[in-house]
């Protein structure tokens, strides 16, 4: 007996200490909700690349009205005039002409394919720069998520070994009456800062209140 | 006579001074594009906390995970050592 009593004077302390930390409650919820959240990031993540796309085919699209309806008629005009379009196609031998005209026409394609290179080019650096930086956070932001559902997970795990060992123990009740008691002292401690904070209020009013008549006071022995 | 690899550069040198004379003729519509269609991308980019605080605070994560997993194992590995090991435990919680 003796022996016990000095035994659990260290043992009890420590066992004690052991399930106020395991007392927080860990529901299942609580990983089912940070693995709802880790689904949603991929959803997000979607839509935010489909939102990147969107931005950049509207400045791809402009830029390409801007060559259909402005540079290409103007450059074409010009170079029918530059590259002597005309002349070629008046030509005497039709074989010559026909190779002529198609070399024209080659060099004129290449160009303006060159042209739309040199605009557009920019604009989707752009965005693949845009949507590796997005990809990287949602990357590092569901890698966290993930690890933070794993721990959370665990937690429940230890929870469930605990409970099966407090209940070999016969203790299966105690972490609960620990944890209300934890919860109730919890409540009791926000109502009397409540308290305080109205208390507090009172006293202020009743200084205000001495402040008044004091100077009042003052007023009357002056005159 | 010249050959078709001559006569394509030809027509190539005379195809770029058209380019800048059209350059040169849409050089205010061409600046105003590439206004409209550069994309602020310091504006736009997720500026989240860097990758090391990430890691660091991941790595932390997981070691204690790992420890309670080896806690959740418990049941698993006593039950594994036996039927006598697990009378003796019993045994064991008996006395306290």
């Amino acid at each position: 007996m003796r022996t016990f009593a000095r035994g659990s004077s260290r043992t009890l302390p420590c066992l004690m200490a052991l399930m106020v930390m395991g007392c927080a409650s860990v529901p299942k919820e609580v990983v089912e909700l940070s693995y709802v959240v880790g689904q949603d990031l991929k959803e997000l993540h979607q839509s935010y690349r489909a939102l990147v796309r969107t931005h950049f085919d509207g400045l791809r699209s402009q830029t390409d009205q801007f060559l259909q309806t402005r540079w290409t008629p103007l450059w074409l005009k010009e170079f029918i005039a530059d590259g002597e379009l005309i002349e070629k196609a008046k030509g005497s031998d039709p074989v010559q002409v026909l190779e002529d005209v198609q070399l024209w026409t080659e060099v004129a394609i290449e160009e303006i394919q060159d042209k739309r290179r040199e605009l557009i080019e920019p604009i989707d650096r752009d965005e693949r720069d845009l949507l590796s930086s997005a990809d990287e956070a949602f990357a590092r932001v569901t890698v966290a998520n993930s690890t933070v559902t794993a721990h959370l997970n665990s937690l429940r795990q230890v929870r469930e070994v605990q409970d099966q060992a407090l209940q070999a123990l016969r203790l299966g009740d105690l972490r609960t009456g620990i944890t209300e008691a934890l919860v109730r002292a919890s409540e009791k401690s926000k109502e009397a800062l409540e308290k305080l904070a109205k208390a507090e209020g009172v006293v202020d009013t009743l200084n205000k209140e001495k402040d008044a008549l004091k100077s009042k006071s003052k007023k009357r022995s002056d005159q | 006579m010249k050959s078709r690899e001559e006569q394509k550069a030809d027509l190539k040198r005379k195809a770029k001074k058209t380019t800048a004379k059209v350059e040169r003729l849409l050089a205010d519509e061409l600046s105003a594009l590439k206004e409209v269609t550069r994309t602020d991308l310091e504006k736009l980019r997720p500026k989240i906390t860097d990758e090391e605080t990430y890691q660091r605070l991941i790595d932390a994560v997981e070691e204690s995970t790992r420890r309670n997993e080896s806690i959740a194992q418990l049941k698993s590995r006593v039950e594994k050592l036996g039927a006598k090991a697990v009378e003796i435990a019993k045994k064991i919680a008996g006395l306290l």
